[in-house]
């Protein structure tokens, strides 16, 4: 009898020894603008005029954690909206969360994403998928690029009037503007409790030359041709070095 | 003999009519009316997305019936003299070419009244300021509003509990043994599965999309422009609020129709209402585009008669407001390019639902 009992506990400890010890993580994503945080709506300065952002929104694909050579996938597909969390100065230093459970405890040495969807998702249709999916939205496909949008981001800049008048709008799309970044640090994901991860992009670094100059919003200030160099390009190459990690 | 005669009819009379009325205690038996529930063969257009059905709610040819009766009966309203047909004419791809409806009592609302074709497909929130997430909570309300079918649901319940055809629909439809289990909840999903068969997608810009129709010169260029499709033509913007299949995105915009100097001066604040961020106020859910010929006037408050005035307002760059979609500035379309527009804008119409039995009204 006393040997049966000591037969169970031990099968019982094996079995508990034999499960994945998992962990939460948060990927905390905050919209800033010139070190402050970025309210949607709200007037910042830019070149020698002003700006207010209305939209920040993008798919982020591929999430994973890196540790070396070995990859360990968070998640396939997300999305990322700074619409209802940056109206107040509140909500924008809360940020916008992503939070994946069941995360493999383990230390890692790095965080990577791609931004925008990858081509082989790309060649599906939002009415491919279920209301619940990111890919689902029919605003975030453009049928003349056959792509969908990676990225938007629109607001106002002040005209010749002195008003806010004019909008600017960007969107990003098509597989060649598809874009990765990793950050290299180390992540410690553990039992039981969530590792935050700050993810903090920059919207003025967004909308700067790579030599750094303004670019002339007033006067491009919509695109529609995936393959112009600017603004596009320069648009998602710039998510690339907007993005900053803190922990 | 003869007034012994008449007197055992109204006997018998007082006593069949009793059977009707139910106990408001203990109801009526329904146990003897046949519960066979057929599962409904969706016809559903191959582009378009699922039609997400919720796991409590399948569609069923007999809650689709019983959905089908309640939509077009009056019995809705307080005085019997409205249904939700009368706001929704199918004829008129289900609006009634109002600005703004009138319920039973005259007075008016302040929005007006949307198309339910493909209603089923709207999973961002219905009404023109998102405030139902499902049909189901949605098919609650309009019998309560006063300025709709101002009734209220008890006292309807109990004239549908009382009725022999709602009793034996009822029972078809849900499988309940008795009058007491009629529900507004079921009413509500009957309606909604009457609403999401309402669909319509063989028009002639789906016969081009799936390469066996063409379209006029004229069409084709509006269809260009429509979706920015060819770099020669301006882009009329149309396509990032009006995307194929359903020709909406399901999402909420401020289109430029009012002015007003800050986020709180809106005469209306729509969708603002609903979230509470400031930058939804002045936002309206971009309606579809399908039948649009039909459904005039045009807009949430139905400020345009035609489809030309609305072509005309985006032309325009609409009004200033401080979260106007960067989408609306002008565009600088010509007569021709606005008339081709306007033509593209008509090969969207398709009313072939008006042919589906289960969609006509059961009481003409």
């Amino acid at each position: 009898m006393k040997y049966n009992f000591l037969l169970l506990l031990s099968a019982v400890l094996l079995c508990i020894g034999c499960e994945d010890k998992t962990g939460t993580l948060e990927l905390k994503f905050l919209g800033s603008y010139d070190g402050a945080p970025l309210i949607l709506g709200e007037m910042v300065e830019y070149d020698d005029y002003q700006l207010q952002f209305f939209e920040s929104d993008f798919y982020i694909s591929e999430i994973s954690l890196t540790e070396g050579s070995s990859i360990t996938e968070v998640k396939d597909i997300d999305f990322v909206d700074f619409t209802n969390t940056n109206f107040s100065l509140e909500g924008a230093e809360n940020g916008f969360s992503l939070v994946y459970n069941n995360i493999e405890t383990g230390n890692y040495d790095g965080l990577r994403f791609g931004i925008g969807v990858p081509p082989v998702e790309n060649m599906t249709k939002p009415s491919d998928y279920n209301s619940d999916h990111v890919l689902s939205k029919p605003g975030y496909y453009w049928q003349a690029w056959d792509s969908y949008i990676f990225a938007k981001l629109a607001g106002k800049y002040k005209d010749e009037a002195g008003t806010f008048d004019d909008g600017f709008l960007f969107h990003t799309g098509t597989d060649d503007l598809f874009r990765t970044r990793e950050g290299n640090f180390n992540i410690s994901i553990n039992e039981e409790s969530t590792t935050i991860i700050e993810i903090i992009i920059d919207h003025e670094k967004l909308l700067k030359l790579q030599n750094g100059d303004f670019y002339d919003i007033q006067n491009n200030s919509t695109n529609h041709d995936p393959t112009d160099p600017v603004p596009l390009q320069m648009l998602v190459n710039n998510y690339s070095d907007a993005i900053s990690f803190q922990q | 003999m003869k007034q012994l005669s008449f007197l055992i009819l109204l006997a018998f009379a007082l006593i069949a009519c009793e059977s009707c009325d139910p106990d408001p205690i203990s109801g009526i038996s329904l146990t003897h009316i046949e519960y066979s529930p057929t599962s409904f063969d969706l016809e559903k257009p191959a582009n378009f997305p699922e039609l997400e059905i919720p796991s409590d709610n399948p569609l069923t040819v007999e809650k689709i019936e019983l959905g089908r009766h309640l939509f077009y009966d009056p019995i809705l309203s307080a005085d019997s003299t409205m249904s939700c047909a009368s706001c929704h004419l199918p004829e008129l791809a289900f609006t009634d070419n109002l600005a703004f409806s009138e319920g039973i009592d005259g007075i008016a609302g302040n929005r007006s009244s949307m198309s339910i074709v493909n209603v089923g497909f709207y999973y961002t929130g219905l009404f023109w300021d998102g405030r139902s997430q499902t049909l189901e909570d949605q098919a609650i309300l309009p019998v309560e509003d006063p300025i709709e079918l101002h009734n209220n649901w008890p006292e309807l319940m109990e004239k549908l509990r009382s009725s022999e055809l709602y009793q034996r629909l009822f029972r078809e439809a849900f499988g309940i043994d008795n009058t007491l289990e009629m529900t507004k909840e079921l009413a509500a999903k009957a309606i909604s599965s009457f609403e999401r068969v309402i669909i319509s997608g063989d028009a002639k810009i789906d016969r081009f999309t799936l390469n066996i129709g063409v379209l006029t010169d004229e069409e084709l260029e509006g269809f260009e422009m429509f979706f920015d499709i060819n770099p020669d033509l301006p882009d009329a913007e149309c396509g990032h609020c009006h995307s194929y299949p359903l020709m909406t995105t399901n999402e909420f915009r401020n289109n430029g129709i009012s002015e007003a100097d800050d986020l709180a001066d809106f005469p209306d604040k729509g969708y603002g209402t609903l979230t509470g961020n400031p930058l939804d106020n002045g936002k309206f859910r971009s309606p579809s585009l399908r039948n649009i010929q039909l459904s005039g006037p045009y807009m949430h408050d139905g400020r345009f008669e035609t489809l030309r005035e609305v072509i005309e307002h985006y032309n325009s760059g609409g009004k200033s407001s401080p979260n106007k979609d960067p989408l609306i500035y002008p565009l600088g379309l010509t007569e021709e390019q606005k008339d081709n527009l306007e033509a593209f804008l008509h090969t969207m119409l398709d009313t072939s639902y008006l042919d589906k039995d289960y969609i006509t009204n059961p009481f003409d």
